[in-house]
């Protein structure tokens, strides 16, 4: 678009462009300077040829934007975040998918395979009448176990630390697809593409060797856990119940959150990608910032992975012993039983916080009669 | 390798009471692999304390975490000596050679175990360990097809099976395979049924006397031998 009187001439006797051509970099930075005076970077990486320092914007593309210079600003800053955990760089997203090599059949055969929900369609007697589209939309529920069918391929685990991997084989055992393997030197390997992710090596790792890679690592559960708590204590006098749930079913809608808080306690939702992923360590953190209750719900016989009801199962035994050792009535951990439905699962979930209601009324009152 | 468990969490709480910093030491080998002692074990315990005093308030301890590859080498142990001036006690979750290793390296420092180590052995699947080996000195799985009868007979005969097998188990012990009848089996297998015959004497425990040590060096020489090795 031309703009009016903005073509003029003017006469000067020095012109000096100050418009950012090239970069000047100081000598004392010691950094490579590649074409047109440039920092030269490891493209993935965004790192310098000095450990540390990583470099992005004009001074590394010449004169470009400030939309890709401020990019580039946000891509160092995950850069520098991966540098500091010793983690490895996500790759972009082409890259990515050029890596993935499709599942070998044995995992596919290890897959549960979940059909296909065709969305419901309007009776032929009634598409003469009108111009109503014809195929129609899936309601929630029928919405929900279509996307949960996805299982999220090649974001898998990994064994980031070789060093402290003491090749145990639990992976190997434990996972129900068969991806581990022992190479010929005798190290386990795990790749990444085959991987499902459903996380039961992590947890299972007794060196913690393993991560997943994205999109969820132990960190965020953590981190999750952490933030429920902090808001939780800040905000109710109720006794407070912590709830791992299965973010891929029911508990991903929100359309339950509204219901629980009319329940007799303060319930808090950590969502998980899995309830698998769930460690014993969750479990105790959350007693231990003050949790009064504990649950895991999952999508149970919903569920697009086998068996997940058997390693929730195994690790809330592992915590209840420890809770009954140390004198904490091991009732307040549970694994509810959900089928989806919306109706029973909030009256699980409120059975669960009247019981727990009713041990922390016992604990109080036994203090006092102590006292 | 070694097989141990974690004490139960009552113990381990009466055990360190008298101390209020302490380290709990993981061991990244055997005690990784039976489920013991590993990095994930030793947050499990200081998580499980760290509740139980955030909820019972009757403690104050203050607890630190570290694993190292190998207790049993004290080369491992260098690498926290800083952290061991921080703390009035370790926990160690190492067996009981780890344990043992650890407190000649810190004798100022009161090192408490565990775990209670129980034996050598095999994981049979994912989770179920199973003694294999006692440690007698004295080998005789030749002649045994394999299969240990000092560990894997109740009774620990040497000339078997005794008469009280059932079904193939052992009679002191229905859940155990009757060794003898596996001897007996694998020895049909491989056609070398006449080492049943045979009558083994019994073994002479004279031969072991502990603490046992082994000296296995290549010895060096230092001077008149011009640098040449000598084995």
């Amino acid at each position: 678009m031309p703009i009016e009187n903005s073509d003029f001439e003017l006469d000067f006797d020095t012109l000096v462009s100050a418009i950012g051509q090239a970069p000047q970099i100081p000598q004392d930075f010691r950094l490579r300077i590649g074409k047109g005076s440039t920092i030269q970077i490891d493209p993935v990486t965004l790192l310098t040829d000095r450990p540390g320092v990583f470099a992005g914007g004009d001074a590394v593309t010449g004169p470009a934007t400030v939309t890709q210079a401020l990019a580039a600003g946000r891509q160092a800053a995950v850069r520098i975040d991966e540098y500091l955990q010793h983690r490895y760089p996500a790759l972009p997203k082409e890259t990515r998918a050029a890596l993935t090599t499709p599942l070998l059949p044995r995992t596919i055969e290890l897959v549960r395979r979940v059909n296909r929900l065709d969305p419901p369609v309007l009776p032929a007697q009634d598409r003469t009448g009108g111009f109503a589209p014809v195929e129609l939309i899936y309601d929630w529920k029928t919405a929900i176990d279509e996307a949960r069918r996805c299982l999220r391929c090649g974001a898998g685990a990994e064994i980031l630390f070789q060093d402290k991997c003491a090749t145990c084989l639990n992976c190997l055992r434990v996972c129900p697809y068969e991806v581990p393997q022992l190479d010929a030197s005798g190290t386990l390997q795990i790749p990444a593409d085959q991987c499902l992710a459903c996380g039961v090596c992590v947890a299972e790792c007794p060196a913690k060797a393993i991560m997943l890679r994205k999109p969820y690592d132990r960190r965020q559960v953590t981190e999750e856990l952490e933030h429920a708590l902090r808001s939780a204590l800040q905000t109710s006098s109720k006794p407070l119940l912590v709830g791992f749930c299965c973010q891929y079913g029911l508990f991903g809608t929100g359309s339950l959150a509204g219901l629980w808080k009319a329940a007799s306690a303060s319930i808090w939702i950590v969502p998980v990608l899995c309830v698998a992923k769930v460690e014993e360590e969750h479990l105790l953190r959350a007693f231990e910032m003050g949790a009064e209750g504990v649950f895991i719900a999952g999508c149970g016989a919903q569920c697009a992975r086998e068996n997940t009801g058997q390693w929730v199962a195994r690790r809330i035994e592992k915590v209840r012993r420890a809770l009954a050792t140390l004198g904490i009535e091991s009732e307040r951990l549970q694994a509810l039983p959900t089928d989806g439905e919306e109706a029973s699962t909030v009256q699980a979930v409120q059975e669960f916080a009247d019981r727990v209601g009713r041990l922390c009324l016992t604990a109080a009152l036994k203090r006092e009669v102590r006292k | 390798m070694i097989v141990a468990e974690t004490k139960p969490l009552d113990e381990i709480w009466r055990s360190i009471a008298p101390y209020s910093r302490v380290l709990i030491l993981g061991c990244g080998t055997c005690m990784t692999v039976c489920g013991a002692g590993g990095e994930r074990e030793v947050s499990f315990l200081a998580d499980a304390l760290r509740m139980s005093q955030a909820r019972g308030g009757e403690h104050d301890h203050s607890l630190l975490e570290y694993t190292v590859k190998r207790q049993c080498d004290a080369e491992f142990l260098e690498t926290f000596v800083d952290r061991s001036r921080e703390v009035d006690a370790i926990l160690s979750l190492g067996c009981g050679v780890g344990v043992q290793v650890v407190a000649d390296r810190f004798p100022d420092l009161p090192v408490l175990p565990g775990n209670n180590t129980y034996f050598m052995g095999a994981s049979s699947e994912w989770g179920v360990w199973d003694e294999r080996c006692a440690a007698c000195g004295d080998c005789r799985l030749a002649d045994t097809a394999g299969v240990c009868p000092i560990t894997r007979c109740t009774k620990g005969i040497l000339n078997g099976p005794c008469a009280g097998a059932k079904n193939g188990k052992c009679e002191a012990n229905k859940e155990a395979d009757c060794a003898w009848i596996l001897i007996y089996q694998r020895l049909e297998r491989l056609g070398q049924l006449d080492k049943m015959r045979r009558y083994y004497p019994p073994r002479n425990f004279r031969v072991i006397p502990r603490p046992r040590r082994i000296v296995n060096k290549t010895q060096v020489s230092t001077g008149g031998n011009d640098g040449q090795v000598s084995v």
